[in-house]
């Protein structure tokens, strides 16, 4: 059974939000076992094994980065980032064994406070790729693909997943 | 500035074992290294293996000029301005490319690849007796170095290529020895990121073992919290594991004359291990034997810091360069290199490991940046503030050929580093 334009659409709402409010570890456990994310540096890359990436993490090894985000030594977060993600542009793109491919567009604000100095605001713009599967707990991600519209700039550190 | 007043002014700055902040911070002092340190010393541009064909080019920055590399006929690679000598308007404009003819976009003017000017529009507009073309060719970026296969620049080199690498050039020989066919490729995607914090910060941070107890503390608390810790690789597992202090201080660091350093002693840390049975010792063996295979995989090394423009990473098939853009702005800029005759599950280790120690996203890499800027931030405000860098004076150093070989935890390498940059700084070079 493949999963509806408004099955799907549901999904990434409700992902955005698990992510703009901060519950990463519930966000990692929506990717199936043997499932991965993925921001490559280059928008024409399709062999996640060959070029540099943001972001290039089997779900097992992405355990260490989504352990990181609750972490009291994680500089880089701290204060917390806030983030406020839209997402639009949603269409049903195809389909890959048993998996939807869904693509999408997302714009994420990012905003931090510094007690010192001037305080972080910054933009990132993009078209995201899901590969969702039906599970028995719902909808799975088996991967997930962000290219966004800078990925070969040299960007600052991005320590929240998009 | 006479130069007596600028030789007070830099020994004010730097003492034995303490570094006044304003080094990292004071606008004049960076465009003061711009003229003194980066357009004297060799900057790494890049790989041979980038520019393959007649006409490649690749645009690169030293000393803050936008310059751009090309292969020219005789198969020599020369270094240009990228900038058009009739109105300045910059020739090259993409990153990387192939041009036959370099014509530039704004009235075209046309050059061959050796920088001579072939053609002007409107030629008879021109007084023949007066402007000759051969007076008006490209601008030579300074002279081009090459080790190994990796491409230097100097604009006016204090010294020859071979001289300033010194000892240093075993990280070039460590990193192509490792490719079985003695080739290593550059592969066309950078993975870069930057900071908005001085280029020095990052030469002080990569040979500093300590930090990874501070910076990293959540890395290695993130790696310990993983339920399935058989499902890591290896090698991933490495980018965030955080030694104890007593490790750490088996480890030595050797430093060189120009600023060069680099850190080595447990192979672990390294993400040594490749012994017989291991793809890539097989491939090397078949390749070259294997007394060859024993020699290069027993080096147990780690981060190489070329001063003041690169680091490498040879186990890791990595080159970083790093682009000083502003005193408070710099970009790190990371070649990835296919290691030609290995299996693709060393490049598979490479490409990976460098994902998480040079891309933004890294969690290694995060805590770095933050701390840098953090401190960027104070430096900013500081006037006569000093940062110390006596960790390590009270244990003896040993000299070994050209080297100093100091305890790995020491802060001898960051005091070599300012030994040199006075010395450019104030004109003793």
């Amino acid at each position: 059974m493949t999963p509806n334009l408004e099955e799907v659409t549901g999904f990434l709402y409700d992902e955005a939000h698990m992510l703009d409010s901060g519950q990463f570890k519930e966000w990692h456990a929506l990717f199936t076992d043997d499932g991965y994310y993925w921001m490559p540096v280059s928008p024409d890359d399709t062999d996640r094994t060959q070029g540099a990436a943001l972001y290039n993490a089997d779900k097992a090894f992405f355990e260490i980065s989504i352990n990181r985000l609750y972490a009291s030594t994680a500089h880089s977060i701290l204060p917390a980032r806030r983030a406020c993600r839209l997402v639009g542009n949603i269409r049903i793109a195809g389909h890959e064994d048993d998996a939807t491919i869904v693509r999408s567009k997302l714009q994420m604000h990012e905003y931090r406070v510094r007690e010192i100095g001037n305080d972080d605001a910054r933009v990132f713009a993009g078209t995201m790729h899901h590969a969702l599967v039906h599970t028995t707990n719902g909808l799975r991600m088996r991967w997930k693909r962000v290219d966004i519209i800078n990925s070969e700039a040299s960007l600052t550190a991005m320590p929240l997943p998009l | 500035m006479a130069e007596t007043v600028v030789k007070q002014a830099m020994a004010d700055l730097i003492r034995p074992d303490a570094v006044d902040r304003r080094v990292y911070s004071d606008p004049t002092i960076f465009q003061m290294e711009m003229e003194r340190l980066f357009s004297r010393t060799w900057t790494l541009v890049g790989h041979d293996s980038q520019i393959p064909e007649q006409g490649d080019y690749f645009q690169a920055l030293v000393a803050q000029k936008p310059i751009f590399l090309v292969r020219d006929g005789d198969q020599s690679i020369k270094a240009f301005l990228n900038a058009c000598p009739h109105r300045g308007a910059p020739l090259c404009n993409k990153a990387k490319g192939n041009a036959r003819r370099i014509v530039c976009p704004y009235h075209n003017w046309t050059f061959k690849t050796d920088g001579s000017l072939i053609g002007v529009p409107l030629r008879s507009e021109y007084d023949a007796g007066v402007f000759n073309l051969r007076d008006h060719g490209l601008a030579s970026a300074g002279q081009v170095g090459i080790y190994r296969g990796f491409i230097f620049v100097s604009p006016d080199p204090a010294t020859d290529l071979l001289n300033f690498l010194g000892g240093m050039r075993s990280a070039f020989d460590d990193l192509v020895d490792r490719a079985p066919d003695l080739e290593v490729i550059a592969q066309p995607t950078f993975q870069r990121h930057r900071y908005r914090a001085n280029w020095k910060l990052i030469f002080e941070n990569l040979n500093d073992s300590l930090h990874l107890l501070g910076a990293h503390a959540s890395a290695a608390t993130a790696l310990e919290m993983v339920k399935d810790q058989d499902r890591l690789d290896p090698i991933m597992r490495l980018s965030a594991s955080a030694p104890k202090p007593e490790v750490l201080q088996q480890l030595v660091s050797r430093f060189y004359r120009y600023g060069h350093s680099y850190s080595a002693g447990i192979h672990n840390l390294g993400g040594g291990g490749v012994a017989a049975g291991h793809p890539h010792y097989d491939a090397l063996a078949a390749a070259r034997g294997k007394e060859e295979a024993d020699r290069v995989f027993a080096n147990p090394r780690h981060m190489s810091l070329l001063y003041p423009s690169a680091t490498i990473n040879a186990r890791m098939g990595t080159v970083r360069l790093v682009r000083p853009i502003a005193v408070d702005d710099t970009e790190v800029i990371a070649i990835n290199f296919r290691l030609k005759g290995a299996p693709d599950s060393v490049f598979q280790d490479l490409l990976n490991y460098s994902v998480v120690s040079g891309s933004p996203g890294s969690f290694v890499l995060a805590d770095d940046i933050e701390i840098f800027e953090r401190s960027q931030e104070l430096y900013r405000h500081s006037d006569r503030d000093w940062n110390s860098v006596h960790r390590g004076t009270a244990l003896t150093e040993a000299t070994d050929d050209d080297a100093v070989v100091a305890n790995g935890t020491s802060e001898a390498y960051i005091r070599n580093q300012f030994s040199i940059w006075s010395a450019f700084m104030d004109g003793s070079i």
